[in-house]
């Protein structure tokens, strides 16, 4: 059922991503609004598609920076991790966490880590191509061992701790709901659902602002859009932070979802979540509005349909594999290239981008 | 620094900058980060597996064996797909090797399963003592390999003819095409090297480290730490800048600050001293733009 309600959303957000035809847009962001909406009422398992939208969010974020500004940051995981983290101090229960409710914990693991992206990137963002993707991804590790390695944070000489990350064990978050599982659960994915919308109005609304143009003229050229006026440090810092904060939102709810934060690296900190957000941003299209939420239901229909035809097995990460390199090999621009009516899909069109960029 | 620490460390980064040596090819010379690296060491330590445990073969004379098998996989996965991106954005070829990446270890799993594997060779623990230092007969063996790798590397890029045209098509591959270079080919020839230097580390540390599918993703990491450390571009940068992430290592996991073990945040240590350098110095601690 879940794969009906991923391929239904990937259907409906192409349509959505239609802004040239205001009958098909329309009729899409109807659609997709009512079947993730009533979503609940279809599925049994609903935390499957909250994950989902989560990942959404990062990438997302990740769509800011990566997408728009043309800078490919490969942290995307540290501020998830770093957001997830934040949102389990202040929601915690045990001692040095501060118990406070979930969605100011929340709203704080966003806070957090747009902090912790304006400090690195004050640093990192004057490097660039190669250099920056490696300095992020340094930065990612770095991030990672620091939060899992600290225990309690103090002020010299008080016995009372500041606040306690928990090092080996993590953090325990208490559920949403103490009594009732299907609130919890109905609670989460509105979260997520919210944060994936309004994610997308936002990146809607930055592709029409002034902010947004700047974005894309540093992508052109930046140092012609220097040239122009923009203040591009400020610019990139500002997306970078931006990015950053929607990761950290997304980890939040992650967090509550998982109910609890760990240091291994299956949990919160989960280093493939940072190639994950490109792969999502790539196969949708990246630097569009619509390219990550495409790209998200695109590449979790197909893991929820290759789940479905070999189980968990080992069949699946290499079927996986084959759809990642077929996916940028034939269509390196995302599927919106094809959506928007201008390109018509073809075996010419999948040719021309296979040959385009060989030597 | 005791002398075990020094030793210990030095062998380690031997290893390393075998490690990061074709990492750096192709990087310096096709420009991609290339994310199959890992999967070749794999595959190089899986071959030796399989010829010591099916044939009794010794591993150090598996080396031949597994450079020139993943010599072949690189050149046919450079001429025949990824060729086709050389001028695509970063994100596509990064993304690309990450597909080879995931494709590769997960076969691996299924036809290697996931089950430890170690190459335990007679002499594995023989050991030299000097005074209360102890050097393992077997890794100075695989230092000497990786010594005697970068060496030949270097002076095939510096004095052969091959070697030279490599280096043009790294500086200007449009200038190269117009002096009469096959670029393609090279871009294949390249990427082969580097596979087979890749085949050569992973049978080397296959005696040092008991293994799985899963367990080398971290060399690609490993791989731009001492790209950074050493220098873009430089073979024997590689190689210093294994021997620097090696003693770092070595020396943070054996220090402490008080009462605190460094060991924990040896990751966090050097990977923050890698993004300092990488600001200071963007070429890295020794090194110049293009491939020398």
């Amino acid at each position: 059922m879940n794969l009906l309600i991923l391929l239904a959303g990937l259907i409906l957000s192409i349509l959505a991503a239609q802004h040239r035809r205001p009958a098909l847009n329309r009729a899409g962001l109807g659609g997709l609004a009512l079947v993730l909406a009533g979503a609940p009422l279809l599925t049994t398992n609903l935390l499957t598609l909250t994950n989902v939208y989560l990942a959404g969010t990062a990438a997302i974020g990740w769509n800011i920076i990566g997408g728009f500004t043309g800078y490919a940051a490969f942290g995307q995981a540290a501020f998830f991790g770093l957001g997830g983290y934040t949102a389990a101090v202040f929601v915690g229960r045990a001692p040095g966490t501060f118990g406070l409710p979930a969605p100011l914990g929340v709203l704080v693991g966003g806070v957090i880590p747009a902090g912790a992206a304006i400090l690195i990137g004050l640093a990192v963002l004057r490097l660039r191509g190669h250099y920056f993707a490696l300095a992020t991804l340094g930065v990612g590790i770095a991030v990672r061992e620091l939060v899992n390695n600290i225990d309690c944070v103090g002020t010299p000489g008080s016995p009372q701790p500041l606040f306690c990350l928990g090092a080996a064990s993590g953090i325990i978050l208490p559920p949403v709901h103490k009594a009732d599982l299907v609130i919890t659960n109905l609670v989460l994915y509105g979260s997520a659902l919210g944060l994936l919308a309004a994610g997308t109005a936002g990146l809607w609304l930055l592709s029409r602002s002034k902010f947004g143009y700047g974005l894309r003229a540093i992508r052109a050229n930046e140092e012609a859009a220097g040239v122009m006026g923009i203040n591009t440090t400020r610019f990139k810092i500002a997306a970078f932070a931006a990015g950053a904060a929607l990761a950290g939102l997304a980890g939040g709810v992650q967090a509550l979802v998982d109910g609890s934060v760990l240091p291994d690296q299956t949990s919160i900190f989960d280093p493939y979540r940072s190639l994950e957000v490109i792969i999502i941003c790539l196969i949708g299209g990246a630097g569009t509005v619509w390219g990550p939420v495409i790209g998200t239901f695109l590449l979790y229909a197909v893991q929820e349909a290759l789940t479905g035809i070999f189980g968990g097995g080992d069949w699946r990460p290499i079927f996986f594999g084959a759809f990642v390199i077929l996916l940028v090999l034939f269509l390196p621009r995302g599927i919106l290239q094809f959506a928007g009516g201008r390109t018509p899909l073809g075996w010419r069109a999948l040719w021309r981008n296979l040959t385009a960029n060989r030597v | 620094m005791s002398g075990q620490v020094l030793v210990n460390g030095l062998l380690l980064g031997g290893m390393l900058g075998l490690v990061g040596l074709g990492f750096s090819l192709v990087w310096g010379i096709l420009n991609i980060v290339n994310l199959t690296h890992s999967a070749f060491i794999m595959l190089g330590a899986y071959l030796t597996f399989y010829c010591f445990d099916q044939l009794q073969l010794d591993p150090f004379l598996t080396l031949p064996i597994s450079m020139l098998v993943l010599f072949v996989v690189g050149f046919v996965l450079q001429s025949a797909v990824i060729n086709l991106v050389m001028r695509a954005p970063l994100l596509v070829t990064f993304v690309l090797t990450f597909g080879f990446e995931t494709f590769f270890i997960s076969l691996a799993r299924l036809l290697f399963t996931g089950d430890q594997r170690a190459v335990t060779p007679a002499y594995n623990a023989a050991a030299l003592t000097v005074g209360d230092t102890i050097v393992n007969w077997m890794k100075l063996g695989a230092f000497g390999v990786a010594l005697a790798l970068t060496g030949a590397l270097y002076a095939f890029m510096r004095y052969t003819q091959t070697g030279n045209a490599i280096r043009a098509v790294g500086m200007d591959p449009d200038a190269a095409r117009l002096m009469g270079i096959n670029v393609a080919r090279l871009y294949a020839l390249t990427y082969a090297l580097s596979a087979a230097v890749a085949g050569a580390a992973g049978t080397l540390l296959s005696m040092w480290y008991s293994f799985t599918p899963d367990s080398f993703g971290i060399y690609n990491i490993r791989a731009f730490a001492v790209v950074v450390l050493g220098g873009l571009g430089s073979v024997p940068g590689a190689l210093i800048g294994g021997l620097v992430f090696g003693l770092l290592d070595q020396a943070i996991a054996s220090g402490s600050l008080g009462s605190f073990q460094l060991g924990a945040l040896k990751e966090a240590l050097i990977f923050l001293a890698l993004v300092g350098i990488l600001i200071v110095r963007p070429t890295g601690l020794l090194g110049k733009e293009g491939y020398r």
